[in-house]
C-alpha cells in the first residue's frame, strides 16, 4: 500500500512537471501580457520598468529556469494584476469552489441514485419511463443555458432565490463556508443544482443499468430463492454491486466538476477559482494560470487515488497493485 | 411541512433583510477589482473603488469638467510652475490631519509602485519636483510648460505619508493601509466577490445617501442583468447592449446613459508590406507597396463606411457615430469634422486616384471579447469595403492574443478610453511618432508618424491659455483627420441600470461612483 502510494506521488510529480512545461511555453505563445496589461497612458520608462520587474525582458528559457527555481522553493510567482502570490490567490478561493462542487456531487448522488434504482427496479412502469426520458434532458441541455434559465425562473420571475454571489458565510477553521447558514444555502442552491444536472443524469442512468443487470444475475436469483425480501435484495445486495461504477464516475466527476465549474461560477458570480481563472486568462496573468492548472493536475491524481482505495473497500477482490 | 416552514423562514429572512438594507447600496460591476492600492494598477474597476476611499487634488464631474477636490484652487505661478491651495480641516479616516506633505508623498509614490502592471506614471511625467511651503500649499515645478497638469492630477489618488510610508500593496488589500480622506471608508475586500465600504461622516464633500456601499463583481453579462431584474442589486454598470430595452422597460427599473469618451476606430498599419498581415492584391496578386500608406486609399475606406447604419443596427443605439475620436461635448472637439453619409462613387474615385482602381484584398482584425459587438461591426465594415472593390474578410481573435499582435495587423479595430478628456491622449500616445526623448508614441502600434502633427501636438501642450490651447488642439485633430491617420467609427455610450428611486448622473468616463448615487 505504502509503495503504491509512493508510486502514485512520483507519478503526480512527473505529470505536474510536464504540465508546467506545456503550460509555460504554451502561454508564452499566446501573447505578451505587457500589451494586455499596460494602459495606453503609460510612458516609455513605465513600460521598461514594468517589463524588467516582471522578468519579461529575459529570454524565454531563462524565464523558465527562474520559474522552476521558484517552484522548487514553493513560490509560483506573484499575480500580475493582484500583486499577491498566485498560489495564495487560488487557495484562498478554493473553498468556495470545493463547497460548490461537493454540493453538486452530493446532489447528484442524493437525486440520481434513488431515481436510478426506481427506474431499474421496474423498468416498464410509467414513472420509470418518465425518469429515463427526463434524464436525457440532463445530458443534452447546455450548462450555461440551464443556469440562466434557473436564474430567470427562481431569481427573476419567482424571486425565491438569489441569483448570484455567495451570501452570508461563517468562518470554520479560518475558512469561510456558506453552506452552514440559511442565506448561504439559498445562494448555493441554484449554482449547485445547475452544476449537478449532468451528473444526476449520469448517476441515474448508470444506476438504472446496473440494477437491471444485477436483477437478472445469479446471486439475486439465489437470494430470492433463499426467501430474502425484495427490499433487502435491492437495498443491500444489488446496491453494493451497483455502487462500484457509480463511485468511479462520481470520483472522476468531482475532479471535473471542480476543474470545470468555470461556467457556473461565472454565470452565478460565485467567487471560486473558476472565476479567477477566466479573469486571469483574459489578462494573460501567467503565474495564476500556471498555478491553477498545476493544482488541477494534482487534484485529479489525488482523486483517482481515493477512488482506487474506495474500490478496494467496496470489493476486496480488486487488488491494488496491477502487477 | 418541513418544506413549508423552510419557505416561510426564508421569506421572513428576506423581508427582514430588505428592511435592514434600506440605507445600503449594492452595485453590480462588470469587471473584477484586483486591488485596493490606488496607485498599483490604472484599471477602471480599481479606480472606481479608489475614487470612493481616496480623494484627488482635482476631480472630474460626470460631464468631465474639472472641479476642486482636495485642492480648493490652483493657478499657474510661472511658465513651469503650478501652485495648489489645499482644503483646510480635512482629516484622514484615522483622524490624523491632512497636509501638503501627504500630497508630496503621494506624487512620489504614484508612479513607482513595485510590480505594478501599469501605474499612473503617465499622468505625472511632466513633474520636475514638488514642494510644500506650508501645510496648505503645494508648489509643483514642471519639466516644461504643462497646462494639462491639473487635469492629469484628477487621476492621482492622494494617500497619507504616516500610513503609506510603511505600506505595500497587500496592506491596502487587507485594509490596514486603506486610509483615505474620501467619502467612504474601507470595510472589507473579498477577492473576486465584493468590496464593502461605509460612510465617512467627516467627509468635506456633499452629503451621502448611504450607510454602506457594496460593490459586487458580477462579470457575466447575463448574470448581471438577471441580478438587476431580480433586484438583488440596486444598480449595475456596463449592462449588455441587447438587454438595455428590457432593463429600461422592466417595472421598477430605469437606465441612465450618455455618450462616452471611448472611441472605437480602425487603425491602419503604416509599416512596409512584408511586415504586416492581411494585405494582398486581388486574387492573391502581389502588391508593390502597402496600399494603406496611401492617404487616398484611407479616405476611400473611410468614405465607404455607413457609420449611422452601424450605430443604429448593430450597436442598437448604444453608440454615437463619429468622424473623430471625441464626442461633440468634449474639449478640443473639431466641429469641422462631422459624420457624412457614405458616398460609394467618391470612394471608388479616391481608390482610383490612389492607384487601386481594381481594389485589393484586406483582412480586418477585431477582438472578440473586448468591445460590445466588435466582430459584428467588423463584418459590416468588411461588407461596405467589399462593395467598393476592396475584398475584405474579418478575423476575430480573443483579446489576450489580439492585443499583443496588434502591430502585425494590416488594419484592426480598437478602442481608446480617453483619460485626458481632450484630443491629446490620442495625439501623444497613439499617433505620436515613437520617440522616448519627448515621451510621444508609447502606445503607437501602427508605425504612424507625421512630424508636422507631432510638432503641432507638442506646441499645443505648451500653451497655458485654455482657449488658445483648444484652438491648437482642434487644428491638430483636423490635420490628423485630413490625413485619415485613423478611421473613426463611433463613441460608445456609457449606461447604468438602476432601481427606481435612485438617480445617477451618467459619467462620460465610465466610472461607477457610489458616492454620487442619490435617492430621489
Amino acid at each position: 500500500m505504502l509503495l503504491w502510494i509512493t508510486q502514485r506521488i512520483l507519478q503526480a510529480i512527473g505529470v505536474a512537471f510536464c504540465m508546467m512545461v506545456i503550460v509555460f511555453f504554451g502561454l508564452h505563445a499566446i501573447g505578451d501580457p505587457i500589451q494586455t496589461l499596460i494602459p495606453p497612458e503609460a510612458t516609455f520608462e513605465d513600460r521598461a520598468r514594468i517589463i524588467a520587474e516582471l522578468g519579461l525582458d529575459q529570454p524565454i528559457h531563462l524565464q523558465f529556469l527562474y520559474f522552476v527555481k521558484g517552484v522548487l522553493q514553493g513560490n509560483l510567482g506573484n499575480s500580475y494584476v493582484f500583486n499577491e502570490p498566485a498560489m495564495d490567490l487560488i487557495i484562498e478561493r478554493f473553498p468556495a469552489t470545493l463547497e460548490l462542487a461537493f454540493c453538486a456531487v452530493a446532489l447528484s448522488v442524493v437525486i440520481g441514485l434513488p431515481l436510478g434504482m426506481i427506474a431499474g427496479n421496474r423498468p416498464d412502469s410509467t414513472l420509470s419511463k418518465i425518469i429515463m426520458n427526463g434524464s436525457i434532458l440532463g445530458f443534452s441541455l447546455p450548462l450555461f443555458w440551464v443556469a440562466i434559465l434557473l436564474i430567470l425562473v427562481f431569481g427573476v420571475t419567482l424571486g425565491w432565490l438569489p441569483s448570484s454571489g455567495r451570501g452570508e458565510t461563517v468562518e470554520v477553521f479560518g475558512i469561510r463556508w456558506s453552506f452552514l447558514t440559511l442565506d448561504g444555502l439559498r445562494h448555493i442552491a441554484l449554482p449547485a443544482f445547475s452544476l449537478a444536472l449532468f451528473n444526476i443524469a449520469m448517476v441515474l442512468r448508470l444506476t438504472e443499468a446496473g440494477v437491471r443487470e444485477a436483477k437478472s444475475s445469479e446471486y439475486v436469483k439465489f437470494a430470492r430463492a433463499k426467501g430474502l425480501s425484495p427490499r433487502r435484495i435491492l437495498l443491500v445486495h444489488v446496491l453494493k454491486n451497483v455502487l462500484i461504477p457509480v463511485v468511479t464516475v462520481v470520483g472522476l466527476d468531482l475532479g471535473s466538476t471542480i476543474a470545470f465549474s468555470v461556467v457556473t461560477e461565472t454565470v452565478f458570480a460565485w467567487p471560486g477559482v473558476g472565476k479567477i481563472i477566466i479573469d486571469s486568462i483574459a489578462a494573460l496573468d501567467r503565474p495564476v494560470i500556471v498555478s491553477y492548472l498545476m493544482l488541477v493536475v494534482l487534484l485529479f491524481v489525488f482523486i483517482n487515488m481515493v477512488v482506487d482505495i474506495l474500490y478496494r473497500v467496496l470489493d476486496p477482490r480488486i487488488a491494488l497493485t496491477e502487477n | 411541512m418541513k418544506l413549508k416552514s423552510f419557505f416561510v423562514a426564508s421569506t421572513v429572512a428576506f423581508a427582514v433583510a430588505s428592511t435592514a438594507v434600506a440605507e445600503d447600496l449594492t452595485i453590480g460591476v462588470g469587471a473584477s477589482i484586483t486591488s485596493i492600492d490606488p496607485h498599483f494598477y490604472n484599471a477602471s474597476p480599481n479606480n472606481n473603488i479608489a475614487m470612493q476611499i481616496f480623494d484627488r487634488l482635482t476631480e472630474r464631474s460626470a460631464t468631465g469638467a474639472l472641479e476642486p477636490g482636495l485642492a480648493e484652487s490652483w493657478e499657474a505661478t510661472g511658465e513651469e510652475e503650478w501652485t495648489f491651495k489645499l482644503r483646510e480641516g480635512v482629516t484622514w479616516h484615522d483622524g490624523e490631519p491632512f497636509t501638503s506633505d501627504d500630497v508630496i508623498f503621494s506624487l512620489s509614490r504614484a508612479g513607482d509602485v513595485p510590480n505594478s502592471p501599469g501605474g499612473f506614471g503617465g499622468f505625472i511625467r511632466s513633474i520636475e519636483s514638488a514642494s510644500a511651503p506650508d501645510d496648505t500649499t503645494v508648489v509643483i515645478k514642471t519639466k516644461g510648460p504643462a497646462p494639462n497638469l491639473p487635469g492629469n492630477l484628477a487621476n492621482i489618488a492622494i494617500i497619507s505619508r504616516h500610513v503609506g510610508e510603511r505600506a505595500e500593496t497587500a496592506d491596502y488589500n487587507d485594509g490596514s493601509a486603506a486610509i483615505g480622506t474620501g467619502a467612504l471608508k474601507f470595510e472589507s475586500f473579498n477577492n473576486g466577490d465584493s468590496v464593502v465600504l461605509s460612510r465617512n461622516d467627516d467627509w468635506w464633500g456633499h452629503e451621502l445617501a448611504w450607510e454602506t456601499v457594496t460593490y459586487r463583481m458580477l462579470t457575466s453579462n447575463g448574470g448581471r442583468t438577471a441580478a438587476m431584474l431580480a433586484q438583488d442589486v440596486d444598480m449595475i454598470d456596463t449592462p449588455p447592449a441587447v438587454d438595455l430595452p428590457r432593463l429600461d422597460q422592466a417595472e421598477g427599473l430605469h437606465v441612465s446613459s450618455t455618450a462616452g469618451l471611448r472611441a472605437i476606430y480602425l487603425m491602419p498599419n503604416y509599416r512596409p508590406l512584408d511586415e504586416v498581415l492581411g494585405i494582398s492584391g486581388k486574387g492573391g496578386a502581389t502588391l508593390t507597396e502597402n496600399p494603406l500608406t496611401n492617404v487616398n486609399v484611407r479616405k476611400a475606406l473611410a468614405e465607404a463606411i455607413n457609420r449611422e447604419a452601424i450605430v443604429e443596427r448593430i450597436m442598437e443605439g448604444t453608440a454615437t457615430a463619429s468622424a473623430q475620436w471625441l464626442p461633440s461635448s468634449a474639449y478640443s472637439y473639431a466641429p469641422s469634422k462631422s459624420v457624412e453619409a457614405p458616398d460609394l462613387e467618391e470612394a471608388k474615385a479616391l481608390l482610383a486616384e490612389g492607384g487601386y482602381e481594381d481594389g485589393f484584398s484586406l483582412t480586418l482584425f477585431a477582438p472578440t471579447d473586448r468591445y460590445p459587438n466588435a466582430p459584428a461591426v467588423a463584418q459590416a465594415v468588411a461588407q461596405m469595403w467589399t462593395r467598393i472593390g476592396v475584398e475584405t474578410s474579418v478575423e476575430a481573435l480573443p483579446w489576450a492574443n489580439y492585443s499583443s499582435r496588434r502591430n502585425e495587423f494590416g488594419i484592426h479595430l480598437i478602442g481608446l478610453g480617453n483619460s485626458t478628456f481632450d484630443a491629446s491622449s490620442m495625439l501623444v500616445n497613439v499617433l505620436g511618432s515613437v520617440d522616448p526623448e519627448n515621451g510621444m508614441g508609447a502606445s503607437n502600434q501602427s508605425g504612424y508618424g507625421n512630424p508636422a502633427l507631432d510638432e503641432m501636438t507638442l506646441e499645443a501642450l505648451r500653451i497655458s491659455d485654455d482657449a488658445a490651447r483648444e484652438a491648437k488642439l482642434i487644428e491638430a485633430v483636423e490635420m490628423a483627420m485630413d490625413d485619415q491617420a485613423i478611421i473613426p467609427l463611433y463613441q460608445q455610450s456609457n449606461a447604468w441600470a438602476l432601481r427606481d428611486g435612485l438617480t445617477y448622473a451618467p459619467r462620460i468616463d465610465e466610472r461607477t461612483v457610489a458616492k454620487d448615487v442619490m435617492k430621489e
